[in-house]
């Protein structure tokens, strides 16, 4: 049918994947950094049970 | 790897855990990335009559369904706020992009079949293709019909969701006739759908 209009609609569909391809980035970090807080979190709580049991 | 079994949980209706947004984000892309990919492998099925043909398949198909995508997701999203439904927008996206997925794993399973019919086969070839598009996109509007059901079960309005889901898949397909016409040629062979709205409803 129409070249130019598909090669600008794989161009759009080139750029969407890229900005995908960045926001799942950012998202892995988030969710790593979630899971490395959470990791704390859980030790943080592990420690003070500790602690509230040795002084019993 | 977890990604993608939780992929499978979520699009075959079980209950991954989903804790947080980014996790969603991410579960999201990646069922739009795998649905991609998949695609890819039925376009070099449905091309393997010619190298070229299977080449140029493997970057057109996964195209044609982002493109059709790209374009009925801002309709289905301005409807599901003008009805004001109890459904986030962020959870459609994801029901969608899950279904896609669904539908394409359906696509990439026929596959095989497909290329091995259009080697062999000179009446079911071409059927057999078309065929499994149609039992793709069967699959995948029942899979987005029963996620967001799912997501909405119990709540009021929601019916208001139903109806941004009809919306969706309808756009989506008529979005698809036209890009496989712009894509076209996909199948070796001449079929209604590669003149788009016009030749399959021309008379």
């Amino acid at each position: 049918m129409n070249p130019t209009l598909w090669l600008v609609a794989t161009s759009i569909g080139t750029v969407v994947l890229v900005a995908l391809g960045v926001i799942y980035r950012r998202a892995a970090a988030q969710r790593e950094l979630e899971i490395a807080e959470e990791v704390i979190e859980d030790d943080y709580r592990a420690l003070d049970q500790r602690r509230v049991n040795s002084n019993k | 790897m977890t990604n993608l079994s939780q992929l499978m949980s979520v699009t075959c209706g079980g209950d991954a855990r989903v804790e947080t947004r980014a996790h969603q984000v991410m579960l999201t892309i990646t069922a739009l990335f795998a649905a991609l990919l998949l695609s890819s492998l039925w376009g070099l099925a449905a091309g393997s009559t010619s190298a070229t043909l299977a080449l140029s398949n493997a970057y057109k198909v996964p195209m044609v369904i982002l493109l059709s995508a790209l374009t009925a997701l801002p309709a289905g999203l301005v409807a599901l706020r003008l009805l004001a439904s109890p459904l986030p927008a962020h959870q459609l996206v994801s029901s969608f992009a899950t279904s896609i997925f669904g539908g394409t794993l359906v696509l990439a399973t026929l596959a095989p079949l497909v290329a091995i019919y259009y080697h062999t086969s000179s009446k079911a070839g071409l059927p057999l293709a078309l065929g499994s598009v149609f039992v793709a996109l069967a699959t995948a509007s029942l899979l987005f019909g029963r996620a967001v059901a799912r997501r909405v079960g119990g709540q009021p309005k929601r019916l208001a969701s139903l109806f941004a889901v009809g919306l969706l898949v309808v756009l989506f397909l008529t979005a698809l006739l036209q890009f496989v016409a712009m894509a076209s040629p996909i199948i070796g062979s001449v079929t209604p759908f590669d003149g788009g709205f016009d030749s399959v409803f021309s008379r």
